[in-house]
C-alpha cells in the first residue's frame, strides 16, 4: 500500500448513484473514500476530516457547488486540500470560474468512467 | 450769338425731354412740374427765334409770350411748393384758386395794351415797358418768394431724403431766381437785353439740381434719362472742343485745315483722338454710374440680383435680396412677399391686414384674385379701366395696393409680390414694370427652388427620422435576438447536464460492470441504478423535446371543457405508488362532482404530474395533500408537502425557464428545472391559468396552487 492510499479523499455528491458507483471503485483500488450527499454536509465533514482531495459535485439539490468550493477554500485547513470540480455542467466560463475559485481541476463525469476517475485523483494525490 | 443760340437750343432739347419724360406720369405733383418745364419752354423759345424776325408786330407778341414764361415758372414753382413732397395741396383748394387768381392776373396785364408792354423798341432788340411792368415783376418775385419760403419751412419740418431734396430744389430755384431776375427783370428795366438768354439758360441749372435730388431718389427711369444725358452730353462737349481746339491749332498754325501738313497731322490727332476718345467714353461711362446709380448701372444692377438670386438657397435670404432691391431700385417700403405652399400662405414685411393674404390665396371670390389667377400677369392699379375695374381699383386702394406681380413658376402661381406706392407718390413707369417682370420671373425661380430645397431638407429629416426609428427597432430585435440566443445556449448547457448525468451513471455501472470490479452481491444494486438512470434518459429527452416545442411566443394548445375530477382520479392511481415506495402519505381531499374546466387534457395531466412529481421528489418524509377549491370562474388545485421546501433566493427564479441563481449552476439536478417551464408554457396558455407557490417554508414544506378557468 503506497503512501497515498492513506491520503484522505472527499466526494461531495448529491446522487446515490453515483456515490455508490463511485465508492465501490476507490475502494477496489485501496482508497477509502468519505462521502457526503450534499453541500452543507460536505462543508462540515470537510472540515472534520481535512481531506487531501476533494471531490466536489456543482449541481446539488441543497447548495450550489461553487458556493461549497468557496466556503471550503475560504477556511485555513483546507489551505493545502486539491479540490478537484466534478461535473456534468458544461457552460461557457464556468470552468475559468471554478479554478480562479480555487479549483484544482475541472472534470466532466461523463467523459470518463470511474476508473479512470481513480486514475485521475491518483495523479492529484501525487502532484 | 452763336454760343447763345446752342445755349438756348440746348435748354429746349433738354426741356422736352424733360417734358417727355414727365408726361407718362400721372400724379399732380408731376402735372405742375410739367408747367415748370412748359414754361422754360416759353420763356427760351421767342427768344431763340427773336433776331431771325423783323417783324415788329410778331415781335411784340413773341415778347409778350416771353414774358409769359418766368410767370409761368414762378406760379408752377409755388404750385410745385405747396405739393411737395407729398403730392396733397398743403394749403388747401382756397390758395390754390387765389394763387391761379393772381397767376392769371398776372397773364391779363400783359394783355392790356400798353400797360406792361408798350412797343418793341427802335433797334429790334428791345422793348419799351410800362408802369404795369413793376406789378408783373411783383407777382413773379411773390411767387417766386412764396415759393422759397414754403421750401424753406418744409425743409424744417420734414426728414431724411425730403429735406435733402428740398434743399436742392430751394438752392436750383433760388439761383435760377437770381440770376433770372437779374437777367431779365433789372436788366430789362435797364433796358438791357443782350443778357435776357441768361434766364432760361440758367434754369438748365435748375433742372440739373432738380433732376440730381429725384435721381437720388433712386427713380429707376429718371436715373436712366439723366445719366444718358450726362453721358452724351460730355461726350459731346468733349468731342466739340476737340475738334475746334483741333481746327483752331490747323488754322493757326498749319496754315488751314487742307494744308499737307494739316493732313499728316489730323492723321496723328485721329488716331491720338481715337484712343482718348475710348478712354474718355470709359471713363465719363464710369463717372455716370457712379453718379447716378452709385457705380451701378441698371443692367448690371438687374444681372447681379439674377445672378444673386440663383445662387441663394435659403428662401429668407431670398426674401431679404427682394427687400432690399426693391426698396432701392423702385424706392417703395412697402413691399410684401406672399409664398404659398401647401395651401398655406406666408407672409413676409409689409404691413398689410393678414386678412388681405387669406383672401388672395383662398377666396376665389375677390376680385383681386380672379384678376391675378386669370391673367398670371402683373397687375397695375394705374393701367386699369376706371370704369370697368372700379371694384378692384377701390379694392386695391384700400390695401394701398399699387402693383401685384404674381410669382409665376411652371404656369402655377406660387407666390405674390404686392407693392404700395413709391417713397416719392411717384407712379410706377415702364423701367419699373420692366424691372418687376425681369426680377419676378427670376425670384419664382429662385423661391421655388428655395422651397423645394427646403422640402428637400424636411424630406431628409424625415427620412433621418425613420431610419432612426428603424435602426432603434433593429437594435431592439437584436437585443431580442440576442437574449434568445443567450437562452438557446443556457437551453444546451442545462439539456446537456441533464442527458450527461444519466449517462455517466449508466457508464460507469457498465464499465465497472465489463470490468468485474462489482461483486456479485453487488450486481443486482448496480444494475437497478443504470436501469432507472436509463429511464430519467428517456424522461429528460422527452422533456428537452417538448421543451423546444413550445419555446415559441406561438405556442397554443387546444382547450376544451374536460373534468378534472377523472384526471386527478388517474394521476392519483399513478403517483399513489410512487409516494408509497419513499414512504410518503399521499392524501387527496376531493368533493364528488366538480365542474369542468377549460383545458387540454393531455397538457394538464403533465402539469399536474409535474407538480406531484416535484413534491415526491423534495419531500423526504411525511404527505402530499391534494385539494380543489372553486373561486370566482375557477378551480385552485392545490398541491401541499412536507418537504424541504424552496430557499427564498431561489423563488423568483423558480419558473424562469431554466432556474438558475448568481451562481449559475442552480439547476434543478432531476431536470425539474425544464419542467417548470413546461409547466409554465402550459398553464399560460389557459386564458387566466396560474401556477404558482402560495407558501414555502425551508423543511416545513410547500403548497403550490394551480389556477384553471371553468368552462362556460
Amino acid at each position: 500500500m503506497s503512501k497515498d492510499k492513506n491520503k484522505k479523499i472527499l466526494l461531495i455528491e448529491d446522487d446515490p448513484s453515483q456515490r455508490m458507483m463511485y465508492d465501490l471503485e476507490f475502494s477496489n483500488f485501496g482508497y477509502k473514500l468519505d462521502m457526503a450527499s450534499g453541500g452543507k454536509e460536505g462543508i462540515r465533514v470537510s472540515k472534520e476530516i481535512k481531506p487531501d482531495l476533494i471531490l466536489l459535485d456543482l449541481v446539488m439539490n441543497d447548495m450550489d457547488g461553487l458556493d461549497v468550493l468557496k466556503e471550503i477554500k475560504s477556511q485555513k485547513y483546507a489551505k493545502d486540500t486539491k479540490i478537484v470540480v466534478m461535473t456534468n455542467l458544461t457552460k461557457k466560463g464556468l470552468e475559468k470560474e471554478c479554478k480562479s475559485s480555487g479549483a484544482y481541476d475541472y472534470i466532466i463525469k461523463s467523459k470518463f468512467i470511474p476508473k479512470e476517475i481513480v486514475k485521475k485523483a491518483e495523479k492529484y494525490l501525487k502532484k | 450769338m452763336a454760343f447763345t443760340n446752342i445755349i438756348l437750343t440746348l435748354v429746349l432739347i433738354i426741356n422736352t425731354f424733360f417734358l417727355y419724360m414727365l408726361n407718362k406720369k400721372d400724379n399732380d405733383l408731376i402735372r405742375v412740374f410739367r408747367f415748370v418745364n412748359i414754361g422754360i419752354i416759353i420763356w427760351t423759345f421767342p427768344i431763340l427765334i427773336w433776331f431771325f424776325i423783323d417783324n415788329k408786330k410778331i415781335l411784340f407778341i413773341l415778347g409778350i409770350i416771353a414774358y409769359w414764361g418766368p410767370l409761368l415758372v414762378s406760379y408752377s414753382m409755388f404750385r410745385v411748393a405747396c405739393l411737395f413732397p407729398v403730392a396733397k395741396n398743403l394749403f388747401g383748394q382756397k390758395t390754390k384758386i387765389f394763387s391761379f387768381c393772381i397767376f392769371l392776373i398776372g397773364i391779363l396785364i400783359t394783355l392790356i395794351p400798353g400797360f406792361v408792354l408798350k412797343e418793341v423798341g427802335d433797334y429790334g432788340y428791345d422793348l419799351v415797358t410800362g408802369v404795369g411792368i413793376y406789378l408783373f415783376f411783383l407777382i413773379v418775385i411773390l411767387f417766386a418768394l412764396a415759393s422759397l419760403i414754403i421750401f424753406v419751412i418744409k425743409y424744417f419740418k420734414s426728414q431724411g431724403f425730403y429735406k435733402y431734396q428740398l434743399k436742392y430744389l430751394f438752392f436750383g430755384f433760388f439761383i435760377s431766381i437770381v440770376i433770372g431776375f437779374t437777367s431779365n427783370a433789372v436788366l430789362a428795366l435797364l433796358n438791357t437785353y443782350s443778357f435776357v438768354w441768361i434766364g432760361p439758360s440758367i434754369t438748365l441749372l435748375f433742372i440739373g439740381f432738380v433732376t440730381y435730388s429725384v435721381t437720388r431718389y433712386r427713380f429707376m427711369g429718371v436715373r436712366l434719362i439723366a445719366s444718358k444725358i450726362f453721358f452724351y452730353f460730355i461726350i459731346a462737349l468733349f468731342s466739340y472742343i476737340f475738334f475746334y481746339f483741333v481746327y483752331f491749332f490747323e488754322t493757326w498754325f498749319l496754315g488751314g485745315v487742307l494744308s499737307s501738313q494739316s493732313l499728316s497731322f489730323g492723321f496723328v490727332i485721329a488716331i491720338i483722338f481715337a484712343f482718348v476718345f475710348l478712354k474718355v467714353l470709359n471713363f465719363v461711362q464710369k463717372s455716370s454710374d457712379t453718379l447716378f446709380y452709385k457705380g451701378y448701372n441698371p443692367r448690371r444692377i438687374i444681372k447681379d440680383l439674377v445672378l444673386r438670386l440663383s445662387t441663394v438657397i435659403k428662401l429668407n435670404e431670398i426674401l431679404k435680396q427682394l427687400f432690399k432691391e426693391f426698396k432701392n431700385i423702385l424706392a417703395t417700403d412697402e413691399v410684401d412677399v406672399v409664398i404659398f405652399s401647401n395651401n398655406k400662405e406666408k407672409k413676409y414685411s409689409g404691413t398689410r391686414e393678414k386678412k388681405l393674404f387669406k383672401n388672395l390665396l383662398i377666396n376665389s371670390k375677390d376680385v383681386i384674385y380672379k384678376k391675378i389667377y386669370k391673367e398670371k400677369n402683373i397687375l397695375v392699379k394705374v393701367e386699369l379701366d376706371k370704369e370697368k375695374d372700379i371694384k378692384l381699383i377701390k379694392e386695391l386702394e384700400k390695401h394701398d395696393i399699387e402693383i401685384i406681380a404674381p410669382l409665376v413658376s411652371h404656369n402655377k402661381i406660387i407666390g405674390l409680390l404686392i407693392l404700395g406706392k413709391k417713397i416719392s407718390q411717384d407712379a410706377y413707369n415702364q423701367e419699373d414694370f420692366e424691372f418687376l417682370e425681369i426680377i419676378s420671373t427670376q425670384a419664382a425661380t429662385a423661391i421655388e427652388n428655395a422651397i423645394l430645397y427646403k422640402e428637400v431638407e424636411e424630406f431628409n429629416k424625415n427620412l433621418q427620422k425613420k431610419v432612426d426609428e428603424q435602426t432603434f427597432d433593429i437594435r431592439e430585435k437584436t437585443d431580442r435576438l440576442q437574449k434568445l440566443l443567450a437562452m438557446r445556449s443556457e437551453f444546451l448547457d442545462i439539456a446537456s447536464h441533464q442527458l450527461r448525468t444519466p449517462v455517466s451513471v449508466i457508464k460507469g455501472v457498465l464499465s465497472m460492470m465489463k470490468e468485474g470490479s462489482v461483486p456479485d452481491d453487488r450486481k443486482q444494486e448496480f444494475i437497478e441504478s443504470a436501469l432507472s438512470k436509463s429511464f430519467k434518459l428517456e424522461e429528460v429527452i422527452d422533456e428537452i423535446l417538448r421543451a423546444s416545442e413550445m419555446d415559441s411566443d406561438k405556442f397554443e394548445i387546444d382547450l376544451e371543457p374536460i373534468d378534472l375530477l377523472s384526471v386527478l382520479k388517474a394521476i392519483y392511481e399513478d403517483k399513489n405508488v410512487l409516494a408509497k415506495d419513499k414512504g410518503l402519505k399521499f392524501l387527496v381531499n376531493l368533493p364528488k362532482k366538480l365542474p369542468k374546466i377549460m383545458s387540454n387534457e393531455k397538457y394538464i395531466k403533465h402539469v399536474i404530474r409535474n407538480l406531484i412529481n416535484n413534491s415526491i421528489q423534495y419531500t423526504p418524509k411525511g404527505s402530499i395533500t391534494l385539494s380543489v377549491k372553486k373561486i370566482k370562474g375557477f378551480l385552485e388545485l392545490h398541491v401541499k408537502d412536507t418537504g424541504i421546501g424552496i430557499p427564498k433566493k431561489n423563488l423568483p427564479h423558480l419558473f424562469a425557464k431554466f432556474s438558475r441563481g448568481k451562481n449559475a449552476v442552480d439547476v434543478y439536478t432531476d431536470g425539474s428545472g425544464l419542467g417548470l417551464f413546461i409547466m409554465k408554457k402550459i398553464i399560460d396558455a389557459h386564458p387566466g391559468g396560474k401556477v404558482y407557490i402560495k407558501e414555502t417554508k425551508v423543511n416545513k414544506g410547500t403548497t403550490m396552487v394551480l389556477k384553471l378557468p371553468l368552462a362556460k
